[in-house]
């Protein structure tokens, strides 16, 4: 305990760099150290106050609308499901915590924290409390919007009394939710028999089976937390339940004492890896989902082994294989071709105006499937490995398109045969969704061979998609449609051809 | 693939005038020179000299915003599938698939090239730099060294005919730096063109030419015995004393540059 002060101190300096790091992004200069720098940050928290206020109003008052419109029969069908979303969210927290150590070091925590005599417990309940600190403000604004949409059905007038409760109750709900996973994620550390228990992370998804068998006994925490929202919660459990979250708090610093800091060191690469990328890590997502995959990669023996092959067939096999290691890029693609196409059915079901489609472009733009282009975005990226591969950019994009393009486009068939459309509609989409597809990765692909690689995807989804729309939308015509789609997919094979 | 015929006086690397702006900034000014056959060639110079973006622009990874690169005679601007198929460039932090083992690095890259009964000289390969015992490991769990090895291990597979090399010897350990020179040093007398750029030489290193390059352009370049001679140097033709004395002699030709 003696060390926490130290430990809490080197924190405070990295929160207060970090604040630093991203006002001088905003502008700020700290060098100058005048009357007018210092204004400008309070008007810069002025502004973010602000503008936070005014979103989170926008969020309550939606949800205090949506309440009103919802009926009393649907209210109780989800206050049946809420306690059961309430585990699932309890249990991932757990499994998260015994998969991989909560206490994460970066690579200046593992010199100079792990390798001093600083007792383990001063990181381990500065890491805590840093952890639910944020979790606590996250979870009561949030636990604020859902009070308001479960009490208005009720009454007009209950709305504030419930947002004070839900928040109250919001407190030992978060606390005992995260120190029950610390403990259980400290305990790896500490007990090596439970460390080489490699599928421990498996049990709490158990409590799945034994909540269906036992409600009361497992389902408690959410149930508590609706009782007081409605104020129904008899005066003593929100006490208790934060004295029971004070005494495990207690066990988790005794505990940590004897922590294995050689084990916590060894479980914190992957973060200090993505730690250490600073900014990037969050201007390039995909950066820290491949050192993701990397370290699970790293930890298994490679699966399968590269087909013998010439020319389109080997690229072909080596994407494959690249998938099948990876069979997550597939799923994402056979996900977002399900998800695009399910709306594609409700946009067109509904018959929406166009702008409905605009917003449907606009989505497919900012979040392509990023799984379809993974090993083509490799081979073009990554100049030292082009140089190995003697085939002209179109020749590489479609081998190493071809396999989770197929994904991609059985989720879109899939979703668009499930919805039971007239067989007219149904033959049109499923004639429609490959060219579409294919259109798309082609857009993604142009986009990779241009620097400014948001843009152009941009501009290429845009317009191609947008000229298909007009010529659907606008002539009434599919055949219209089908005819400038053709076009596009010429134009930008083109170009793919030139420039990859 | 037909394979490019050397005429005799067609020189193997011609470059004319490159030059690189990058932005406002000046990388390459007006660089010229040719090389032969079977020749170990240094670039040298101080970091941000230009070394690096040379390199790219004669590996077509980088399009010059002037001048040309030319390939047994052939620009690469227009026959980029030429460059692919002679030239190799390892950078000085190369990437790789992060789903193949470092074997089926080589082995994709074979069959890439086409190349038949690879397997021998792949575990050669793999053998002499010090990686068969890898083969199955995948590269980005490699040190930085090793991932290098490797690099060159996928270059020299495809045996170019112009190997070139940004900085190969600063993540090797001394011992490997000296296996990899000697390594050089055989695949020159084989007749591959090797041009590296670098801050340090083992002490047996003794290459063929030497470019000294300051500010994006080519500020000396000759034979150990003709630059020893041009800038006086006496004693060991180090690197330092190289462009020390190259630098020097610069300042008192252009004192303004």
């Amino acid at each position: 305990m003696r060390d926490i002060p130290a430990v809490l101190w080197l924190r405070w300096r990295q929160f207060r760099d970090s604040a630093v790091y991203w006002l001088r992004v905003l502008g700020y200069q700290p060098n100058e150290k005048s009357l007018s720098q210092n204004l400008y940050v309070v008007y810069l928290g002025g502004i973010g106050l602000l503008w936070f206020g005014a979103m989170w109003t926008f969020v309550y008052d939606s949800a205090n609308n949506l309440g009103q419109l919802l009926p009393l029969n649907s209210l109780a069908g989800l206050l049946q499901i809420l306690p059961i979303l309430g585990l699932a969210a309890q249990v991932y927290v757990m499994v998260n915590a015994l998969r991989s150590t909560p206490l994460k070091l970066s690579f200046a925590d593992m010199a100079y924290l792990a390798g001093s005599p600083i007792s383990p417990t001063a990181p381990v309940i500065v890491g805590f409390v840093r952890q639910v600190i944020l979790r606590e403000l996250l979870f009561n604004l949030g636990f604020a919007v859902i009070a308001v949409f479960l009490i208005r059905p009720l009454g007009p007038h209950l709305g504030t009394d419930a947002v004070f409760r839900a928040i109250f109750a919001a407190v030992p709900f978060v606390l005992l939710t995260w120190v029950v996973a610390w403990l259980f994620g400290v305990s790896r550390l500490v007990f090596p028999r439970m460390r080489r228990l490699s599928y421990v992370w498996v049990l709490p998804l158990l409590l799945f089976p034994l909540a269906y068998l036992f409600p009361d006994f497992i389902l408690w925490p959410t149930r508590a937390f609706l009782l007081n929202v409605y104020g129904v919660l008899p005066v003593w459990v929100l006490p208790f339940l934060l004295v029971l979250a004070l005494i495990l708090i207690y066990i988790l610093a005794r505990l940590s004492d004897r922590v294995n800091m050689v084990q916590a060191t060894d479980e914190s690469i992957t973060y200090a890896r993505i730690q250490a990328l600073g900014l990037l890590a969050w201007r390039q997502i995909d950066l820290q989902f491949r050192i993701r995959l990397q370290s699970t990669q790293a930890v298994r023996k490679p699966f399968l082994s590269l087909a013998k092959a010439e020319g389109l067939w080997m690229l072909m096999t080596r994407a494959g294989l690249s998938y099948v290691r990876h069979p997550i890029m597939l799923l994402l693609s056979f996900a977002w071709g399900a998800l695009m196409s399910y709306l594609a059915v409700g946009i067109v079901a509904n018959r929406l105006p166009v702008q409905v489609w605009i917003g449907w472009v606009l989505v497919a733009s900012f979040v392509p499937p990023n799984g379809l282009l993974y090993v083509f975005r490799v081979d073009l990226e990554e100049r030292f490995l082009r140089q190995f591969l003697p085939f002209d950019g179109f020749q590489l994009f479609i081998a190493d398109v071809l396999l989770p393009l197929i994904f991609l486009i059985v989720g879109a068939v899939g979703a668009w045969l499930l919805q039971g459309f007239p067989p007219e509609v149904t033959v049109l989409g499923i004639m429609v969704i490959p060219i579409l597809s294919i259109m798309l990765a082609l857009c993604g692909a142009v986009a990779l061979t241009n620097k400014r690689v948001l843009q152009t995807r941009l501009l290429a989804t845009g317009a191609s998609f947008g000229a298909v729309i007009l010529a659907g939308v606008g002539l009434g015509s599919p055949l219209a449609a089908l005819g400038v789609a053709l076009f596009a997919l010429l134009i930008l094979s083109g170009l793919v051809t030139q420039n990859a | 693939m037909a394979k490019a015929v050397q005429e005799p006086d067609i020189p193997l690397l011609a470059v004319d005038g490159v030059g690189y702006q990058y932005g406002s900034l000046r990388a390459l000014h007006d660089v010229n020179f040719e090389v032969e056959d079977g020749v170990l060639v240094a670039l040298v110079g101080r970091n941000g000299a230009g070394k690096s973006t040379l390199l790219r622009c004669i590996a077509g990874w980088t399009q010059a915003t002037d001048g040309d690169v030319r390939i047994l005679g052939q620009s690469i601007k227009q026959n980029e599938r030429l460059v692919r198929q002679h030239v190799v460039l390892v950078p000085d932090t190369p990437p790789f698939y992060d789903e193949l083992t470092a074997w089926e690095h080589l082995q994709f890259n074979a069959q890439a090239h086409r190349l038949k009964d690879w397997e021998a000289r792949g575990e050669f390969l793999l053998e002499r730099y010090g990686l068969l015992s890898n083969r199955d490991a995948f590269p980005f769990a490699f040190s930085r060294g090793m991932r290098y090895k490797l690099a060159l291990c996928m270059g020299l597979l495809i045996e170019p005919k112009i190997l070139l090399l940004d900085e190969p010897l600063g993540p090797l350990d001394p011992v490997s730096a000296d296996d990899l020179w000697d390594e050089l040093n055989g695949h020159r007398n084989d007749g591959m063109t090797i041009l590296l750029s670098s801050h340090q030489l083992p002490q047996e290193a003794h290459p063929d030419h030497y470019f000294i390059m300051e500010q994006g352009e080519v500020i000396a370049e000759g034979t150990p015995d003709s630059l020893r001679e041009s800038l006086n140097i006496e004693g060991y033709l180090s690197l330092d004393a190289l462009l020390r004395s190259a630098i020097r002699a610069r300042k008192v030709a252009q004192p303004h540059a």
